[in-house]
């Protein structure tokens, strides 16, 4: 009788170790840092071989709080002539024609009470690759940082960059 | 300008030898490490019990476990001792960058984990002539113990370091920022795997006692049951909770489902030791000791495996060679050069900024990337400004081996600008 209690206290311990080990995949899967993307933009062939400039697609990195993805005038620029028979550019072209925006998946988001500017992050002279890694080394974009508080206030301290709660909490 | 405190780039083929290094150096260096630190702790404590109660039993076995987990200094200088300089090296040049972590910082461990070597093999020198140990070869074991669990403890804050590079600049303004939840559960769960390991190996001594001449010593029999049990049972409970707090500790970049497998896989085996010791039939005549080290050398095995999984996730997009940094870094000097410059030079610092966010996604002067080298077409307007702002106001094409130039989208000034650029960097031949 006693020894029956004991395992069914120790699988009872060991199944609920394995379970929440389950529960966290689940939650990281979630929130997978390198979610797919209904185009499989290779970041290693512009961003890499062709060493296009970040910003040349993300136009708003230097002037405006958000980044921006590039309208698909911007990749039709190109892939009017270029590539044509690939089936992800026939894809685009289909969303092109269509009128029909691509829906990314977001790989970075702040919540809502944060306010975060891309510009001002340029302009004190960081690159790219400080906070997003190297991009051009990625065939499908990976979150290489999480962007919480403690992150970001290290990185303001070891600048010298302001930590006054309302820079970031307007 | 690299930004300061990113990772030199290392080729991917570079980085999974260094990964390898790695986790074979910690294969062979870590478990001896642990046996070592636990099997002292347990003869240290078997000691002063055995001192207290005059009790020989567990003066004899205080004796055993020192002399197995100290027996082979020379297994234990190559396989718990040498990697150490392999590990130094593959997290240096993971790390990477101008500069890694300071030396002084891998010294430290380093001469901890010699001293305790040393004071260790001094108290079992000593405990070898006399089982009553005098105080000073006890402290000596004490000392020796304290620092090896330093050295380790400060090698896994430096392993620490490895499943979060995002901290790294800031590790290296100040080596503070090195503490982690990561690194001390990390820590702890080595601590719960040795103590384990070291409880299957003193269950091994079962065989031995039996074996000797003069028939068998229940009594010891009894002390080394318990004594291997319970350090057994202690690794196997905590195991579950420390791999689970490993977890909630690990950066999500570090993450991956082979990580969670391998963590899911480690509280299954503890299960397995647990079943072996306490559930499983006929325990009372049984040798569990290789069965039980045999599951804890995997649960190492499955650990290392998992961090060194979480090390290649943490670095996936830092290892690979860098990109467009080099061309986003031009324009940036180009940028503070322009500052400076006056007329004609400003004129041109405008074209070379059109330039660079606009032509160059498709031309280089020297190569041919979508469209044609520079270098090459350039040459052939003679000078004309006017005949190659034609050209870029209203592109047509003109060679077949390349798809034809789509109109850019700039205003007239920047055609102007670009051109003039164009015609005299090709013209310079800079």
């Amino acid at each position: 009788m006693k020894k029956t209690l004991v395992a069914i206290a120790a699988i009872g311990y060991f199944g609920l170790s394995v379970l929440l080990v389950a529960g966290l995949w689940y939650l990281w899967h979630r929130t997978d840092p390198a979610p797919a993307q209904p185009i499989a933009f290779p970041h290693t062939v512009h961003a890499g071989q062709l060493q296009i400039p970040c910003t040349h697609c993300h136009a708003y990195a230097d002037r405006a709080r958000s980044a921006g993805a590039p309208p698909l005038s911007t990749c039709m620029g190109c892939h009017s002539t270029i590539a044509t028979e690939r089936e992800e550019i026939r894809k685009l072209t289909r969303h092109y024609e269509e009128k029909r925006p691509v829906q990314w998946v977001r790989v970075y988001a702040l919540p809502d009470f944060i306010y975060f500017s891309h510009k001002r992050h340029i302009k004190a002279g960081l690159a790219c690759a400080t906070c997003h890694g190297d991009v051009a080394g990625m065939k499908r974009v990976r979150r290489v940082n999480e962007l919480v508080m403690g992150w970001c206030v290290s990185c303001h301290r070891v600048r010298g960059a302001s930590r006054d709660c309302a820079t970031c909490h307007k | 300008m690299a930004p300061p405190g990113t990772p030199q780039a290392l080729s991917p083929d570079t980085f999974l030898v260094l990964r390898f290094l790695l986790t074979a150096s910690l294969l062979f260096c870590l478990p001896l490490l642990g046996i070592v630190i636990a099997g002292s702790a347990a003869s240290l404590i078997l000691n002063v019990s055995g001192r207290e109660n005059r009790d020989d039993r567990s003066l004899r076995l205080s004796r055993e476990s020192i002399e197995a987990v100290t027996g082979n200094r020379w297994v234990l200088l190559l396989f718990g001792i040498l990697p150490y300089p392999a590990i130094v090296y593959s997290c240096q040049r993971i790390l990477g960058g101008q500069s890694p972590l300071p030396a002084f910082a891998w010294v430290v461990p380093f001469g901890a984990l010699l001293a305790g070597c040393l004071l260790l093999s001094l108290y079992r020198s000593a405990i070898q002539k006399t089982a009553e140990l005098p105080p000073a070869p006890f402290r000596a074991g004490a000392a020796g113990l304290l620092a090896m669990v330093s050295a380790a403890g400060l090698l896994f804050l430096l392993l620490g370091a490895l499943v979060n590079p995002a901290k790294l600049p800031l590790i290296r303004s100040n080596l503070v920022f090195l503490l982690s939840w990561n690194s001390l559960v990390g820590f702890l769960l080595f601590l719960a795997l040795s103590f384990g390991l070291t409880g299957g190996i003193i269950l091994r001594f079962l065989a031995r006692a039996n074996a000797k001449a003069g028939g068998r010593d229940p009594d010891y029999e009894t002390r080394v049951r318990a004594a291997g049990t319970t350090l057994s049972l202690i690794g196997a409970l905590a195991v579950p909770a420390l791999v689970v707090l490993d977890l909630i500790s690990l950066p999500a970049t570090g993450m991956s489902t082979e990580v969670f497998i391998m963590a899911a896989s480690v509280p299954i085996l503890a299960l397995a030791v647990f079943a072996l010791l306490c559930l499983l039939p006929g325990k009372e005549e049984s040798r569990p000791g290789d069965r039980v080290s045999a599951l804890f050398v995997l649960m190492f095995l499955a650990v290392i495996l998992c961090y060194q999984t979480a090390v290649a996730n943490a670095f996936q997009g830092i290892s690979a060679p860098p990109g467009p940094l080099a061309a986003e870094t031009v324009s940036k000097e180009g940028k503070a050069a322009g500052k400076t410059a006056s007329g004609d030079a400003a004129a041109l610092e405008k074209g070379k900024k059109v330039f660079d966010t606009v032509c160059s996604v498709c031309h280089r002067f020297d190569a041919k990337v979508v469209g044609p080298p520079l270098n090459e077409v350039v040459p052939k307007y003679k000078g004309d400004v006017a005949k190659l702002k034609t050209f870029i106001g209203n592109p047509v094409k003109v060679n077949p081996a390349y798809p034809a130039m789509p109109k850019p989208a700039i205003k007239e000034d920047e055609v102007d600008a670009v051109a003039r650029y164009l015609l005299s960097k090709v013209k310079t031949g800079k």
